[in-house]
């Protein structure tokens, strides 16, 4: 099989991770890819199709349940650590994220990022990786470098099922508030795997 | 059949044209985040007999650091599916090779995690 004989011998030289970005629409998950990326955000589309759609039916096949979601996704090239850092912002659509395994497959961790005047848009995304046991931190975006709330205040209204679940106030504009994001995320990583892995 | 060279005003060509035929999903396990570059020598020009296409993904993946079948995608402007069949096609001819993202076991090793948080706190 090439496949498998291609994978490693001087391949690409660095392996890939990835950390999801997810939230609302219109909460900034772009705008934070921006901040941090070291090339312009870049799209990329898949067009999904509900459960059961027969591939052999071809009848009707476009009335059949379908969408395109679409993906905004930067990189960070993490040369000392030997990894390409890719962060996908996830779609909005958080209803069709179970037909799409490719998304948590590989996947670090997450940032939820939320807008504190529309909460509720988050829920699904923090539902999701709760579910699926995706490590996560929850970045509150400060529009107009405003935030009413305290982390504390915003920790309690999301309810989340793990309190060390960190949550931070952050400018999704400003590439150090981004960076300093991901350091949670890491921070608490490397304590769940202290945790899972006793040395 | 080849696209439109023409910048603006390509012409879509068909998803079986560009695959040889093949529409069935990739069994080699391609994800987005994998990593994909091209083999030695494939990457300047010395495919002239190769659909544009490929010469394209070959001249934008080139070794050590290549690219991702999403950013591959993002940029020739294909969507993720019909991307995946076309670089497995390629991979069996030996034309890319591949990285997959690091698995489960990996991406929990603290060591890693550890050089991964050191590396971004010194961007």
């Amino acid at each position: 099989m090439p496949a498998s004989d291609t994978a490693d011998t001087a391949g690409p030289a660095a392996s890939p991770v990835k950390i999801l970005v997810a939230g609302g629409f219109g909460v900034g998950k772009t705008t934070l890819v921006e901040a941090i990326s070291e090339i312009d955000p870049l799209r990329t589309e898949e067009r999904l199709t509900s459960a059961g759609v027969g591939v052999d039916d071809l009848d009707g096949i476009e009335s059949k349940t379908a969408t395109t979601v679409a993906m905004d996704f930067g990189r960070i090239t993490l040369t000392d650590a030997g990894v390409v850092l890719y962060l996908f912002g996830t779609p909005g659509q958080e209803r069709f994220w179970f037909m799409w395994d490719d998304l948590l497959y590989g996947a670090l961790g997450a940032i939820v990022l939320v807008d504190t005047r529309r909460l509720d848009r988050s829920f699904p995304a923090i539902d999701f990786f709760e579910n699926r046991g995706l490590p996560f931190v929850v970045g509150a975006n400060c529009f107009n470098g405003e935030q009413p709330y305290t982390a504390e205040e915003i920790k309690a209204a999301l309810h989340l099922r793990d309190p060390d679940t960190p949550v931070l106030l952050l400018d999704a504009r400003s590439r150090d508030d981004v960076r300093g994001c991901l350091l949670s995320l890491l921070d608490r990583l490397i304590t769940q795997a202290h945790v899972t892995v006793p040395v | 059949m080849t696209a439109d060279p023409q910048p603006g005003r390509r012409r879509r060509t068909r998803l079986y044209a560009l695959t040889d035929g093949r529409t069935a999903a990739s069994r080699h396990g391609l994800t987005m985040d994998t990593v994909i570059t091209a083999t030695a020598g494939t990457g300047h020009g010395g495919h002239g007999s190769l659909p544009t296409e490929w010469q394209e993904i070959l001249a934008m993946c080139p070794s050590p650091n290549g690219r991702a079948v999403a950013e591959i995608a993002a940029r020739m402007r294909m969507r993720l599916t019909p991307m995946v069949v076309l670089l497995g096609e390629m991979l069996e001819r030996g034309l890319i090779r591949h990285r997959p993202p690091l698995d489960a076991s990996e991406t929990s090793n603290v060591h890693l995690l550890m050089k991964i948080r050191d590396n971004l706190a010194r961007l």
